[in-house]
């Protein structure tokens, strides 16, 4: 028993440890692409069209010649960007709503909502899609439209925590003191609420990464020459049989950046909230 | 040796008027049937299911109605036109639901002879003259559905002679009226289904014409069944059925071809050097269709001085970007509109591998300095572009954004869904390319977009004075072109009319002017070989398309 | 309880309101003339004016917003959903056809999620630490983090285009009439969709079986001597099936909405594919109806898995 215990502590240890490792690495190279990428990601040289992983091109050469790998390091840029930036303005978004909805309650509770149903009733990558066809592919728009997406949760989280905190007695005292809605909800209420929020937080940048790459593959993502891996695996898909290697890269990426998002998730999750902790 | 001679015989004269006249009745009853007879089916049927895959959304089985160049692929299954376009290019009287025609009336009035004994599918009756007069004269009319009346411009009205003759008045002399016969615009339906139906939208999904299978059903997106019609004037079709499965995904449209899961299908460029490897795969190639590249608003400037457009052609490596996106399937131009093998081709290898477009990127940094400097703009210089989603245009979009940015423009280019969208784009006047292809089977493709009052022209017709505006030496340049084009029409002998378009072509060239044809289009089918029967030699037309009757299901 | 359900039914009506009206919105939004579109430019064409200004008459466009949503809405409940844009046919009828395939598919995959998602769960709970734990568990935390697309893509290269086993995609067969060519076009979608629903099951099954047999009375089933199969079928399994069941209903919902990227890898005709190929070709009112429709799927299916998990539950009660 003792060692099998020990074995799934390390394990444990080992899985977050591999998280830590994947995502240092993604966030170093998304912060310092210009120097790390060995050639650069936009100037296509059609001649190297389609070569295979050679000294030069390690990864391989996509189909105008640029080289993949450098289009990888700069995609992590996109990826993180999308997948922190699209849950940061979920969470600002969400934390408005959630609080205001909780704190006012009445009609005002019952309108925002319903209204966070409907946006929820909606499959994710349908709703994101539409939304990207109307406003555009920048990198702002999509963080804004992966944003609006994620909301309607978070909304759903903040305001069950203000719900459940109005009534305790630490904010029914300031309440009495006279304190203004402004202030308590800032003070008070907000630190409170987060933490739920934040054990999801990782687990939510998995899904807006995978929502990004969804979109980017479907073709109504980040407009080009900005590389990003859905992209990229979309014309690798086209030339498939010529150079199956451009497959590769992109989605092991995705996968293993996702992954350690999820890991960390959990490892996140022992800590702040040691009552879940033995459901692993 | 003494001659018998008829002569001296009293008999000879009367035996010769005998001979003559029955010479000529033979004569005239050969001529009442069709001299030139229905070119027969190659292989007896052998029934089954054909299955063809097409690469994209099919817009309407009924073909007249059809708005995409390639749809040629699929509607043809059913729908015929009164002079067919034979595989050298030209008419094919063979093929043809009107066996001849003459030309009267220098040129004014063309007379078409129909067959006889042409059946309507679904138990309509015989096609006559009332029905080819009536499918020529909606040309003109709004509400069905045509969009090919500035193309007939010099067509007025069809007329009835008798069951089988029908005489097409021109307002104007038309070289080229056969030519544009060739394609959809001269489909011959059935008035009588037409208004039975309810009009234009309702024929579309439920079409009949006179050609060899006839539409049962059509799942937009997915697929369409034509079934076999047995009457068909030039015999019983080879299969039972002919499947047009919709594979938008090349890769699996590929995969499916080497199943047998269809038979015949088009390729992508990506596919082609797949595919020829394989050796249960047939590939056609027809060349020469059309080309890929871009059109440009002349007016918008910097493009309105001829050194920047020259600059940005120059920046353009044809090969590398044949070899890159399209893996050395299509061909870098070496004329303009048409290859120069084509009969309405010219050969422009001067200018091409001459000063003027060699491509040259330090020379093409010059001329940007150049122009920038006289201009007195900033560097890099900003370009606005069109393209559409299609990976290949995209891609294409972005390599002319890295080719020019080797000598100092910036290109941004905005992604648009389909043609129509990439057109209102460009309509706003706002953008310098557009990044677009032209089918070109005939020289009157060339009006549609060279003309100051094409489509095409969007300086000339939509954005001049709304900020574009031709230099004046461009405006001479579309004034000779207009004069050119519409010379040639006028003329009654197509040779003529084909020398003209060759200078048009030249000076077209030789200006920049309104498209850039960068690279010469390949059409590419592949045939299954185990399965399908009619691949052993070129299938395609000369609009660089098959038709669905040539092929049967080996037994 | 029947009233719960009652008042739950009646509380989605304004939700489904508010999802009306945002695909409207939504839609009315979309860049590009829908006018324009069925006038009709082909490669190099004209837009004829007066054609124009007749379709655009025709759709209703030229009236203000407000009676253009409620026209559409009476439309929906009439059965009047329109005509496509692009291609002039009806869209309630092709919507129906490819829902019917949608339903089908997002079934199967669900059913195969399940099954393998739970039993597999369960014999990593059984038999803890062993091998077969530690593959379980891997595939359970790579199955949510694996891309869809990818898995198909790769899936695709594998069986279809190197090996010739699967299809390449597509789909024509009937289950009841060609059952062969039915699994085998079935199989590897299925497999993709149905991964991460097995994923997610897999660690909650195994998750839950743990916790439960930690409890008391199955220490207790264990002391009497009763044999282990009896002890997980007869009390464990009860007991922490229902998370689980929870979670599994839940999750069809999701499902159906992730059936979208499948189908376009596979090319098959569902709604999903059906819904991005009209954004992406801007044929607007199949966008409408497409979303209208998967939406309200979604949500019904999740109020069936609410119905579901309150009526498993004793000890939920609610008034």
């Amino acid at each position: 028993m003792g060692f099998r215990h020990t074995l799934r502590n390390l394990m444990r240890v080992r899985l977050a440890k591999f998280a830590a490792v994947v995502l240092g690495v993604t966030l170093v190279a998304a912060v310092f692409a210009p120097w790390l990428a060995p050639h650069d990601p936009t100037k296509a040289k059609p001649w190297d069209s389609l070569r295979p992983p050679s000294a030069t091109y390690w990864l391989g050469a996509d189909r105008l010649g640029r080289d993949q790998l450098s289009r990888l390091i700069y995609g992590a840029r996109v990826s993180l960007l999308i997948g922190v930036g699209g849950v940061g303005i979920a969470v600002l978004l969400g934390m408005s709503i959630g609080v205001t909805a909780g704190w006012y309650r009445g009609v005002c509770d019952e309108l925002l909502m319903r209204v966070m149903d409907g946006l929820s009733a909606f499959p994710a990558l349908l709703l994101a899609l539409s939304l990207v066809a109307i406003v555009g592919g920048t990198v702002l728009n999509i963080i804004l439209v992966v944003g609006i997406v994620g909301t309607p949760w978070v909304a759903r989280v903040i305001r069950s925590q203000v719900l459940s905190l109005r009534e305790r007695e630490f904010i029914v005292a300031v309440r009495g003191l006279g304190a203004k809605p402004g202030r308590i909800m800032l003070k008070h209420l907000l630190p409170n609420c987060l933490a739920p929020v934040i054990v999801q937080a990782s687990l939510a940048v998995a899904a807006a990464i995978l929502l990004e790459a969804a979109l980017s593959f479907l073709g109504v993502g980040v407009k080009p020459p900005t590389p990003t891996w859905g992209g990229m695996l979309r014309h690798a898909f086209e030339t498939v049989s010529q150079a199956p290697w451009l497959t590769v890269s992109p989605g092991v990426m995705i996968f293993l950046v996702v992954l350690a998002f999820n890991f960390f998730g959990d490892a996140l999750r022992d800590v702040l909230d040691p009552k879940l902790r033995g459901t692993r | 040796m003494q001659s018998t001679g008829w002569t001296t015989n009293s008999y000879g004269p009367l035996c010769c008027l005998v001979s003559i006249i029955a010479w000529g009745m033979v004569a005239t009853l050969a001529l009442a049937t069709d001299p030139v007879p229905p070119r027969p089916f190659p292989h007896a049927p052998t029934g089954g299911t054909l299955a063809i895959g097409y690469m994209r959304e099919t817009s309407s089985p009924d073909g007249f109605q059809a708005v995409g160049s390639f749809d040629r692929m699929y509607f043809f299954t059913g729908n015929e036109v009164l002079v067919a376009i034979g595989k050298d290019g030209l008419y094919d009287p063979a093929e043809s639901l009107a066996y001849a025609y003459d030309v009267l009336d220098e040129g004014k009035r063309y007379r078409f002879h129909l067959r006889k004994g042409v059946e309507f599918q679904g138990g309509l009756g015989e096609m006559t003259a009332a029905d080819v007069a009536w499918s020529l004269n909606r040309i003109h009319q709004p509400d069905t559905g045509s969009r090919w009346s500035s193309v007939f411009r010099s067509f007025d009205r069809a007329v009835e002679v008798d069951r089988y003759t029908v005489d097409v008045l021109l307002k104007e002399v038309d070289a080229n009226l056969i030519i544009r016969m060739f394609d959809r615009g001269s489909i011959v339906h059935s008035r009588k289904h037409w208004e039975e139906v309810g009009g234009a939208v309702q024929h579309k999904i439920r079409p009949l014409a006179t050609g060899p299978y006839q539409l049962l059903d059509w799942q937009v997106g997915i697929d369409q069944k034509w079934v076999k019609h047995p009457k068909y004037w030039r015999g019983e079709p080879m299969a039972d059925q002919v499947v047009v499965k919709i594979i938008t995904e090349n890769r699996t449209r590929l995969a499916a071809l080497q199943t047998g899961e269809v038979q015949v299908a088009w390729l992508q460029a990506e596919q082609v050097p797949e595919a020829q490897k394989d050796p249960n795969i047939k590939v056609w190639d027809f060349p020469g269709v059309g080309w890929d590249g871009w059109t440009w608003a002349a007016g918008l400037p910097p493009l309105d001085d001829l050194r920047m457009r020259r600059a940005l052609v120059k920046a353009v490596d044809r090969g590398a970007l044949n070899k890159s996106i399209y893996l050395n399937t299509m061909r870098a131009h070496k004329a303009h509109t048409f290859p120069s093998e084509s009969a309405f081709g010219i050969d422009a290898k001067d200018l091409w591998d001459g000063e003027l477009l060699k491509f040259d990127p330090a020379a093409a940094k010059k001329l940007v300095q150049e122009v920038a400097r006289d201009k007195k703009l900033k560097l890099p210089i900003e370009l606005q572009g069109v393209c559409e989603q299609r990976p290949d245009r995209q891609l294409f979009c972005e390599f002319l954004q890295a080719a020019w940015d080797e000598i100092g423009v910036k290109f941004t280019f905005k992604i648009v869904a389909n043609a129509a969208e990439r057109l209102a784009v460009f309509e706003q006047c706002q953008t310098h390319i557009n990044q677009t292809g032209g089918l070109m089977v005939t020289p009157d493709a060339m009006e549609g977009a060279l003309l100051s009052t094409s489509t095409g022209n969007i300086t000339a017709r939509v954005c001049h004075d709304k900020g574009q505006k031709f230099s004046p030496v461009d405006t001479k340049v579309q004034a000779e072109v207009d004069r050119l084009l519409n010379e040639a029409t006028q003329q009654i002998e197509l040779a003529q009319a084909i020398e003209i378009y060759k200078k048009a072509q030249r000076l077209a060239l030789e200006n920049l002017w309104v498209y850039v044809p960068v690279t010469q289009r390949v059409n590419y089918i592949g045939c299954h070989i185990p399965t399908t029967g009619g691949c052993d030699t070129n299938p395609m037309r000369g609009d660089g398309f098959i038709r669905a009757g040539d092929f049967w299901r080996k037994r | 309880m029947q009233k719960y359900f009652v008042r739950r039914l009646l509380n989605m009506i304004p939700t489904l309101l508010l999802v009306s009206l945002g695909v409207f919105a939504l839609v009315r939004w979309l860049p590009s003339d829908p006018a324009r579109l069925l006038a009709g430019v082909d490669e190099s064409g004209a837009v004829d004016p007066v054609l124009y200004a007749k379709i655009k008459k025709d759709l209703g466009f030229d009236q203000p917003v407000l009676v253009q949503y409620i026209s559409w809405l009476g439309g929906i409940v009439s059965g009047n959903w329109g005509k496509s844009y692009l291609s002039g046919m009806e869209v309630f009828p092709q919507i129906v056809h490819r829902l019917h395939f949608t339903v089908q598919l997002g079934l199967v995959s669900w059913l195969l999620g399940v099954i393998v998602g739970i039993s597999l769960g369960t014999v990593s709970a059984v038999r803890r630490n062993s091998p077969i734990d530690i593959a379980v568990t891997t595939f359970a935390i790579s199955g949510v983090a694996i891309p869809h697309f990818w898995l198909g893509m790769m899936l695709i290269v594998v069986f279809a285009v190197w090996l010739g086993w699967l299809p390449y995609g597509g789909f024509n067969a009937s289950l009841f009439t060609s059952p062969l060519l039915w699994m085998q076009q079935m199989l590897l979608p299925t497999f993709v969709l149905g991964t991460g629903l097995a994923a997610i099951l897999m660690r909650q099954t195994r998750a839950a079986l743990l916790e439960v047999f930690r409890e008391p009375y199955v220490l207790t089933a264990r002391a009497k001597g009763l044999k282990e199969s009896r002890v997980i079928w007869g009390h464990a399994m009860k007991n922490s099936l229902l998370p689980v069941v929870t979670i599994a209903s839940l999750q069809f919902g999701t499902l159906i909405g992730g059936t979208v990227v499948t189908e376009t890898v596979f090319t098959l005709p569902g709604v999903g594919k059906f819904i991005i190929d009209a954004v992406l070709r801007r044929d607007y009112l199949v966008v409408q109806m497409g979303l209208l429709v998967l939406t309200v799927a979604v949500m019904l299916s999740n109020f069936v898995a609410d119905v579901l998990y309150t009526y498993l539950d004793p000890r939920i009660r609610y008034d």
